[in-house]
């Protein structure tokens, strides 16, 4: 597996956009991501990664409904391409090779 | 739950998204933006959501989601530049004879501009590459008594002790004594300037060292560095580390060895090596050095005859040592030093510039000036030609108007052209500089870099140069072409004709004016040029051969050898008389002595002295007033003295009187002086310093000499030259034969003289060939316009005179009023000029009266021949144009 430039954060944020499905837009993933995370995060720093991760071919995006909450401006909803799925299985599944060649005493070493 | 409509986010902040968010995200965003205000409106307070809000949409303002500023415009706008560029070209080849008008007179501007440009950079380099060289100072003499001493030397151990008594202030030295003779290796020899001075000087300003120890380049005191050129001519090759060169000293015919062990690049000119103008191209320590006999002239304070140089500690002042050097003064120099003397502290790195009371940086600024005239006016005949073609262009400028052209993109079209016509000159102007480089290497003496070697700064200069030349020659029509109507720009019609005409006519007044200035400059300073080679300057500069007396054996023996020599080119026939000397009249002698009369009013001069054989009033022609010129026969009788007549004056004598009157040297006890006899004033230096006191002592008292002057009588210089030279070689056998004329070296005092008469002819030239070219376009397109005039003018009768005075009034009137103007400051400039000499022509009205008779008649023919070719026209024909 060739490094994909995909760094913490955009992961995260392209996970909640596959988790969220349809609902999957700006203030959605948001307040998802607040709530998981138990911090406060910036428009800009959402809108930033989408817009970066839709650059590099890990998002789609189409418009949606129009609320009048919004002012009458449409969301835009998310969604994850295959490479994406592609990319994200293949971290998982190196993070957790990783984790299983860690010795199990190695935690406990430490604290001896 | 309230109405959530009424309560809307900031505006502000909305706009700020409006203006940098890009476009195709700006909904999105700007609906989640308000989706969550409202949230955070229903959880908080409206003021802190607006808060929330405005925080957020600056944190928006992120690379990813700004608008790239690039494609905001949608206008293909290469396109158009392109288009101006195609309609530029074509313009310049529709109108072919004004263009090349135009082409021309900027090439001309540009490549003046370049050269004096790459000359001012030139000149403002010398000494920049020196080490440290900010830190770098020589040491001034300044004495209240201008005969006490140089300028340019002091005592022998001032810069080392300042260096040793004042570590924190300064961290390094260098002196030097400048001395001329002979070095010789093997069997060759050669007369060479030679700098006796301490072993500091390489590493203290960085000279690169070819070959040896760059650290220590003398490895002794009795190493020697020489230049690369030396070490060729001397050697034929370049590293002679180890060799041995010998350098005769002034000491019975001794020379001294010395083996070398560093080979520097050669030097450029800079204030250090170059300070008296001499190239050193040998270079001895003064520790252990027999040059004078008397031992190392570094060492004690009785003579202020070494040149000494400071490098002081980084952030120190000249002004931080003044106290110092006066403390130093006092703890070594007797009272009257003390008195007299203010040591100064010059900076090494403009040195150059402020020398001779500002010599470079006047002649900088002269030339620059120069420069700049000559570009306006190209800049001038630009404007002047574009406002007046403009006609033609009216209607294209009315289409593009038409088609939703904003004036802006006029403006900028106009500009391009101009900038494209000017890159046009450019380039033949780099070709022009490319060619006329040694031409002006000649004429202003520095080294004109390939244009394929500029470094940056010249490519800088001229880069804005030449953009800066071209918008200003735009900027102009740019402005009043495109804000003409529009339709009147369809019609072909000038809204601001009669405005244009005014203010052409004022710019053709200025050319004028500025062509009459400099050509009347130019003449000025021709005229002083060929009034100082004319002038009765006292003495008889021609055929008189100047030998350089070698060897320098300064003592009774050495002295006694050399008359010797004399008398023994005395026989040669077409040799009517020779003289040894320590000076020829060519500067004013560095010694003075102090002189009193005895039973005269008990006052003492200070008067330049040097020593002079019974000889030299009949070599070089000096009319005897009263007494001789030393005894003619029967030998030498010391102690006497010749006087030019200020001196005797200046002693309270004239020239009768003063024959057989005794004068004592107060600080020099000993015998009394004789006065032998008085000669009358001669110009014994440059014609900008007046005549003063001088005294002339027998060579055979003096112990010094340098010179072996011959005055020749032949016509068939040639085989004179070959008969001098084979007795030469001779009776000094060893001794190099180093020659000049006296009318040479004099030639050679007026180098700056001639250099700027040249200088100015040139730019005079280039002046009235723009003025004259920029007034031939004019006139050209007027007679254009005017053909349908000429035409009914002579239907109705009018011959062909009657329209040539009708034109060549318009112009008579322009040439009057910039003679007007430029009368008076010519006059001003000139006369400025002038003042500098003691000795200089009388300012009268011809150079004016030619000036302006030449403009005159030159601009009339021109007009003249235009217009006879227009009014030859057949008037039927140029009816039915249009």
């Amino acid at each position: 597996m060739k490094i994909t430039k995909l760094g913490e954060f955009e992961e995260l944020v392209l996970l909640t956009v596959a988790a969220l499905q349809e609902d999957a837009y700006g203030v959605e993933i948001k307040r998802e991501l607040e709530e998981r995370l138990k911090e406060k995060l910036s428009v800009g720093s959402i809108q930033s990664a989408l817009k970066r991760m839709e650059e590099k071919g890990f998002l789609t995006s189409e418009f949606g409904e129009a609320t009048q909450k919004r002012g009458g401006k449409r969301k835009r909803i998310y969604t994850t391409t295959t490479y994406a799925h592609k990319v994200l299985n293949e971290m998982k599944e190196v993070r957790a090779g990783l984790w299983k060649s860690i010795p199990k005493w190695a935690h406990n070493f430490k604290t001896v | 739950m309230k109405h959530v409509d009424d309560r809307q986010p900031p505006g502000w902040p909305l706009k700020i998204l409006r203006l940098f968010i890009k476009k195709e995200y700006l909904e999105e965003i700007e609906g989640d933006m308000e989706e969550l205000f409202r949230d955070n409106a229903e959880h908080f307070s409206y003021r802190k959501a607006k808060r929330i809000y405005a925080w957020e949409s600056l944190g928006l303002l992120r690379s990813s989601l700004l608008k790239k500023w690039k494609t905001v415009y949608p206008i293909n706008r290469s396109g158009m530049f392109k288009n101006y560029f195609t309609i530029g070209f074509r313009h310049v080849l529709r109108h072919k004879f004004f263009s090349a008008i135009n082409i021309l007179c900027l090439a001309i501007g540009i490549t003046f501009s370049l050269i004096i440009g790459v000359y001012v950079l030139n000149q403002y380099n010398i000494n920049a590459s020196l080490k440290n060289v900010n830190n770098q100072y020589i040491i001034k003499s300044n004495w209240k008594v201008k005969e006490m001493g140089l300028e340019f030397t002091t005592f022998g151990p001032l810069a080392k002790t300042m260096k040793e008594e004042y570590p924190s202030l300064v961290t390094n030295y260098y002196r030097y004594n400048p001395v001329t003779n002979v070095v010789s290796a093997g069997d060759k020899f050669f007369k060479e300037d030679i700098a006796i001075g301490d072993t500091t000087f390489i590493s203290m300003y960085g000279f690169p060292v070819l070959y040896g120890n760059k650290e220590h380049p003398f490895t002794d005191n009795s190493s020697a560095a020489i230049t690369e050129t030396m070490a060729m001519k001397l050697f034929g090759e370049k590293n002679v580390i180890n060799k041995v060169i010998s350098v005769l000293t002034t000491r019975n015919g001794l020379k001294q060895d010395y083996k070398v062990s560093a080979v520097l690049k050669d030097i450029p000119y800079n204030s250090v090596t170059h300070l008296i103008g001499s190239n050193y191209t040998v270079f001895v320590p003064t520790v252990g050095n027999n040059y004078y006999g008397g031992g190392d002239p570094t060492e004690g304070w009785n003579g202020a005859f070494e040149i000494g140089m400071l490098e002081l500690r980084q952030g120190k002042t000249p002004q931080d040592l003044i106290m110092p050097f006066r403390q130093v003064l006092a703890k070594y120099t007797p009272e009257n030093i003390q008195k007299n003397l203010t040591v100064e502290l010059v900076p090494v790195r403009s040195y150059y510039l402020n020398d001779h009371n500002g010599a470079a940086r006047k002649m900088i600024l002269t030339l620059s000036l120069a420069a700049l005239f000559i570009l306006l006016m190209a800049v001038i005949n630009f404007v002047n030609i574009n406002i007046g073609t403009s006609s033609y262009r009216l209607k294209e400028i009315g289409l593009r108007k038409v088609f939703g052209g904003a004036k802006a993109q006029l403006i900028a079209q106009f500009i391009t052209e101009a900038v494209l016509l000017t890159v046009m000159a450019a380039l033949i102007s780099l070709v022009a500089y490319q060619l006329l480089r040694p031409v002006f290497k000649q004429v202003l003496n520095t080294e004109f870099e390939s244009i394929f070697h500029f470094n940056l700064a010249a490519i800088i200069y001229l880069l804005v140069l030449v953009f800066a030349t071209g918008f200003i020659a735009g900027v102009y029509p740019a402005f009043v072409l495109s804000s003409s109507r529009v339709i009147n720009a369809v019609k072909g019609k000038i809204d601001t004709a009669r405005g244009g005409l005014v203010l052409r006519k004022t710019m053709l007044t200025f050319q004028f004016t500025l062509a009459i200035i400099v050509f009347i400059c130019a003449l000025t300073v021709s005229r002083q040029v060929s009034y100082v080679f004319s002038k009765d300057i006292g003495y008889d500069k021609e055929q008189v051969l100047v030998i350089t007396a070698f060897p320098k054996q300064w003592d009774s023996a050495g002295i006694n050898r050399m008359i010797g020599i004399k008398d023994a080119l005395s026989q040669i026939p077409a040799v009517k008389s020779a003289s040894l000397s320590f000076e020829i009249p060519e500067r004013k002698p560095p010694n003075s002595s102090e002189m009193q009369l005895i039973n005269g009013d008990g006052r003492t001069v200070l008067i330049p002295s040097c020593g002079v054989d019974e000889n030299y009033a009949a070599t070089f022609g000096l009319k005897v007033v009263s007494g001789s010129c030393f005894a003619q026969y029967g030998g030498h009788i010391p102690n006497q003295v010749v006087l030019n007549e200020a001196a005797a004056k200046a002693l309270g004598l004239t020239p009768e009187s003063a024959i057989n009157r005794k004068i004592k040297i107060p600080s020099a006890p000993g015998a009394a002086l004789t006065v032998a006899g008085v000669v009358k004033d001669f110009n014994y230096s440059s014609l900008q310093d007046k005549i003063e006191p001088l005294a002339l002592f027998n060579v055979r008292d003096w112990l010094a000499y340098r010179y072996l002057s011959l005055k020749l009588n032949t016509t068939n210089i040639g085989e004179t030259m070959a008969r001098i030279r084979d007795k030469w070689q001779e009776v000094s056998p060893g001794a190099p034969f180093e020659y000049n004329f006296m009318d040479e070296k004099f030639q050679s005092l007026y180098q700056s003289e001639l250099q700027l008469k040249k200088a100015a002819n040139i730019a005079t030239v280039l002046n009235l060939v723009i003025v004259f070219l920029g007034i031939f376009g004019v006139v050209t397109f007027t007679l254009i316009k005017r053909t349908k005039e000429i035409a009914v003018r002579k239907v109705l009768g009018a011959n062909i005179s009657n329209i040539i005075v009708l034109f060549a009034k318009d112009y008579a009137w322009l040439i009057l009023i910039a003679n007007v103007v430029a009368w008076p400051l010519s006059y001003l400039i000139t006369n400025k000029w002038l003042q500098s000499y003691a000795y200089r022509v009388n300012q009268d009205i011809i150079p004016y009266v030619i000036v302006c008779g030449f403009v005159f008649i030159t601009a009339f023919t021109m007009i003249a021949i235009q217009c006879f070719k227009a009014g030859l026209a057949n008037p039927v024909k140029s009816l039915r144009t249009e």
